[in-house]
């Protein structure tokens, strides 16, 4: 057990050093190009067809990694009232566990959703209308996302089980 | 009956821990089962929803509110709404409020004004005869000006469920905020009454070379506001390309104006940007594929049949409408409230002659109440950490806000349509 | 035989629109014929998502069928119906779009290509370009006026050839967009949307006809042949008695709408005939070696061979 955490937090280290600069390059792109699409039309009376096209492209990206940097901090939303309202700790970190399963069940689904998703764009090559950009570079995003979060839902489990055996 | 168990399911899910997110997922997978679509195909509906020009107004709002904390806005804004108005028995909790209300139309969210403005003025206030925990309950409902105030992560998110303009939905609040604002005011002044303490008077003249130089300093973050309302209703750029803008505007202020933003910061900033975003994006992802099944099997069509067989009454129809957001914001967060209701009850609303946009500022001004009122009171749970006080002492100054400052408002927003439609009216959005 | 139901959507029309009201048509029609076997489910604009969204769920069979403009994110070479003054008239539509019309050949087999059975289309009108403030006839007068157009090859091309300037914005935008000055106006469709959307905001509508506007009746193919020969009947017959309708209704219902919007105080113009002529050389000079590239020289070939000049 203590072997396989060790293994995740390896991992974790490497994921967080790839992820922050993608995510930081990413948001000022969207800004800075949003903005520079502002000048040119209304400005230089130059509207520029297709850099919506890469805005989304990056900003389903910085959706995607935001909410991988989420499970990696444990910061998604959710209500930790049972917590708050029960006292009996051993029952509290089952349900904890239970929560936790639930969870990963719920992500690995996600990740076959995802996947059908990207494999169809695939397939199809749909592609933008002006950069002629294939959409799957985009959808693969959420397929990305989806492994990653199960990734840490498996270390957050791991964690539970850990400190269930330490409770005995 | 397939609906409502998937949203009981949620509402279980979420009670034992499991996050918003996963809740969301097994809504949608319960509702495939119980309808028997394929979600592997449906997800294409979740990915095209969010890969949409008008949600990006959103990750783009949230940094701004991000910068603009690190960037050293909030205590220029407060020093200056103090000067204005801080000088009387009541003056810093009417400040607290107000430059919630400013920092408002400056940020979309009401954490960002929990911990800039809470940071700020929970010790200041206490020395002026204010508890903490009097302070940390007013601070919770009065940060939640941040989303009644446009610009608005709230309204965003519902105008693009509910394919609305955005432009309406942020005009739509300010109405109720204002009306929020006055009434807290109000509800301050009657409670520091008797306040002992009181601010020493200045001099006429000391007071206005007080304003002006507080509110010189304030300029650069008064002029966000200026530039993104200004920008959209002035037509010169969409909600989208003001929050562009309005991200682009602050990096340099905080870097070279303020001075108080740095690379390290600026970095950190939009790390936690992206981390919010990202949170509220997946639960839209599956939310939207579960909204997307239940229109296809016509259930607010059913919902809205049933509710207006039942209760003829537009006004026992409203009435239901606001108990059930109330409830609903007891249990759930406001991004949770916003995917689930609106779909559901924007026919029903339509229905019984209550514009879509009208509905936007009830359900706004439920949010307030939602954040602030437990077991999930995101916002409360975090005036309490800011405050550094226990969640049992702010719940009694907390209900009184709540009953005699967000209720009414809600209610005046909910049978007073002018309050929230007078605005979209003039502007031409209705 | 079995009963079922089908589900039918558009991304363009609510209940009262003429596509609306066509789309229940269509399901009245297949719901006598079938004596009830078969229900379609109507849904109407942003009930079921945005245009990209409703495409790809007809190309998934999560919709089985739609009235649409047709995306070209599958295949360019879809983008031929909305080739730039590809008719001038409509008599010149007719053969082209009607019953076995010359174009109807080449679109169908590229609509199986991508897993959609065509039905028809269903026109509307022609094109124009709405706008608030003031209007252009010509080259000339269109600088400097901004028009929102759909970012679908070659529509933003041709109103670039025309002398505008193109803004891609979303449908749901295009109101806001009008109001604020972000653009100046519409472009590419017939007045009714212009007019029952936009009409407190605009001032002109000039029928500019570059583009001949119709919509398409699709179905999902394998959801088309997975049904008995005679439910197929059933359907394409009563999409036919759908087509055959707009075809006749179509030009009357658009001068309704011409009417409409002159008693509702919007300037209709029409250019001059040398206007016209003029753009429409400007356009097929400019943009058709652009849709070239794009469509194939054997489409292109096949265009060539049937359209008319301008006199
Ligand atoms: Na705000
Ligand atoms: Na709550």
């Amino acid at each position: 057990m203590n072997f396989l955490l060790s293994i995740i937090a390896i991992l974790d280290t490497i994921i967080g050093i790839a992820l922050k600069p993608v995510i930081v390059i990413a948001s000022l792109f969207i800004a800075f190009t949003l903005t520079i699409g502002i000048v040119c039309r209304s400005i230089l009376h130059v509207p520029v067809f297709g850099l919506e096209e890469l805005i989304l492209l990056s900003v389903m990206w910085l959706y995607m990694l935001g909410a991988v940097l989420a499970s990696r901090e444990r910061t998604h939303l959710s209500a930790d009232f049972f917590q708050t309202f029960c006292k009996n700790q051993t029952i509290v970190k089952w349900v904890h566990l239970l929560a936790n399963l639930i969870s990963l069940a719920m992500a690995i689904l996600f990740i076959t959703w995802a996947y059908a998703l990207a494999s169809w764009g695939f397939e199809k090559g749909q592609v933008t209308p002006v950069f002629g950009i294939p959409m799957y570079f985009s959808q693969g995003a959420l397929f990305v996302a989806s492994i990653l979060l199960s990734f840490y839902l498996v270390r957050d489990l791991l964690n539970d089980i850990k400190e269930i055996r330490e409770l005995n | 009956m397939g609906a409502l168990l998937a949203i009981a399911a949620v509402i279980v899910l979420m009670i034992i821990g499991v996050p918003v997110v996963y809740s969301f997922a097994a809504m949608t997978f319960i509702l495939s089962i119980v309808y028997s679509v394929d979600v592997s195909s449906l997800m294409t509906t979740g990915f095209w929803s969010v890969n949409s020009i008008i949600l990006l107004a959103l990750p783009l709002f949230v940094m701004t509110g991000y910068l603009m904390q690190a960037g050293g806005l909030a205590s220029r804004l407060v020093s200056f709404v103090e000067a204005l108005v801080g000088r009387s028995k009541s003056g810093m909790g009417s400040t607290m409020i107000l430059a919630c209300g400013v920092f408002g139309a400056i940020s979309g969210t009401a954490s960002a004004a929990v911990a800039s403005i809470g940071t700020i003025m929970i010790d200041p206030m206490e020395k002026h005869g204010y508890t903490r925990h009097y302070t940390s309950a007013l601070l919770g409902i009065s940060s939640l000006l941040g989303i009644l105030i446009p610009p608005s992560i709230t309204m965003i998110l519902y105008a693009v469920v509910t394919r609305q303009s955005v432009a309406a939905c942020f005009l739509a609040t300010i109405g109720p905020g204002i009306l929020l604002i006055i009434v807290l005011c109000l509800l301050n002044m009657y409670k520091m009454r008797n306040n002992p303490i009181q601010a020493e008077k200045l001099e006429f003249n000391e007071r206005m070379r007080n304003i002006g130089s507080s509110g010189w300093k304030a300029i650069p973050a008064l002029m966000l506001p200026v530039i993104i309302l200004g920008g959209i209703y002035g037509g010169v750029f969409t909600p989208t390309e003001a929050a562009a803008v309005a991200v682009v505007y602050s990096i340099p202020v905080g870097l070279f104006i303020y001075k108080e933003l740095d690379y390290k910061k600026l970095f950190k900033c939009l790390i936690a940007a992206a981390t919010t975003t990202g949170v509220i994006m997946v639960i839209l992802v599956f939310s939207f594929v579960s909204s997307r099944i239940l229109t296809l099997e016509r259930v607010p069509q059913e919902l809205t049949d049933i509710l207006t067989d039942t209760f003829q009454s537009k006004i026992l129809i409203l009435l239901l409408v606001n108990i059930f957001l109330i409830l609903l914001g007891m249990i759930m967060d406001d991004v949770s409230v916003v995917a689930i209701v609106s779909p559901l009850l924007v026919p029903v609303m339509e229905h019984i002659g209550v514009s879509p946009v009208q509905f936007a500022a009830i359900v706004g001004t439920s949010v307030v109440i939602g954040c602030n009122s437990p077991p999930m009171a995101p916002i409360l749970f975090m005036t309490c950490r800011v405050g550094k006080v226990g969640m049992s002492k702010v719940m009694k100054p907390a209900m009184f806000f709540m009953f005699f400052g967000a209720l009414p408002v809600m209610l005046v927003t909910t049978y007073w349509s002018p309050l929230a439609m007078f605005l979209p009216e003039a502007f031409g959005f209705a | 035989t079995e009963s079922y139901k089908l589900t039918l959507a558009t991304e363009a029309g609510d209940s009262k629109s003429p596509q609306g009201q066509s789309m229940q048509l269509w399901s009245k029609l297949v719901k006598e014929k079938s004596h009830g076997r078969i229900k379609i489910n109507v849904f109407y604009q942003g009930e079921l998502g945005g245009q990209q969204e409703l495409f790809d769920q007809l190309v998934k069979d999560n919709i089985d069928m739609m009235l649409t403009w047709p995306q070209t994110s599958y295949d360019d070479r879809i983008g031929i119906i909305y080739l730039p003054y590809l008719v001038l008239n409509w008599d010149d539509a007719i053969k082209a779009y009607g019953h076995n019309g010359w174009l109807k050949k080449i679109v169908s087999p590229v609509f199986s290509d991508l897993g959609l059975k065509y039905f028809g289309p269903y026109p509307e009108g022609f094109g124009g370009i709405a706008t608030k403030g003031r209007y252009a006839t010509n080259f000339k007068q269109a600088q400097g006026l901004k028009v929102r157009s759909q970012p679908i090859f070659p529509l933003p091309q041709t109103m670039k050839a025309m002398g505008f300037q193109a803004v891609p914005i979303d449908w749901s935008e295009v109101y806001t967009s009008i109001q604020t000055g972000v653009v100046d106006g519409d472009s590419s469709n017939v007045i009714y949307w212009d007019y029952q959307y936009f009409r407190d905001q605009l001032d002109y509508y000039v029928q500019s006809n570059q583009n001949f506007s119709s919509f398409a009746l699709l179905m999902n193919q394998e959801k088309w042949k997975s049904l008995d020969k005679e439910d197929q009947d059933i359907i394409s017959s009563a999409a036919d008695e759908v087509i055959n309708l707009q075809f006749k209704n179509a030009k009357k219902e658009d001068a309704k709408w011409i009417k409409a919007a002159q008693e509702g105080g919007m300037q209709y113009i029409k250019p001059t005939p040398e206007e016209l002529t003029a753009w429409v050389k400007r356009v097929r000079a400019d943009v058709w070696p652009q849709a070239e590239a794009k469509l194939g020289s054997k489409i292109m070939d096949e265009v060539r061979a049937n359209v008319s000049t301008p006199n």
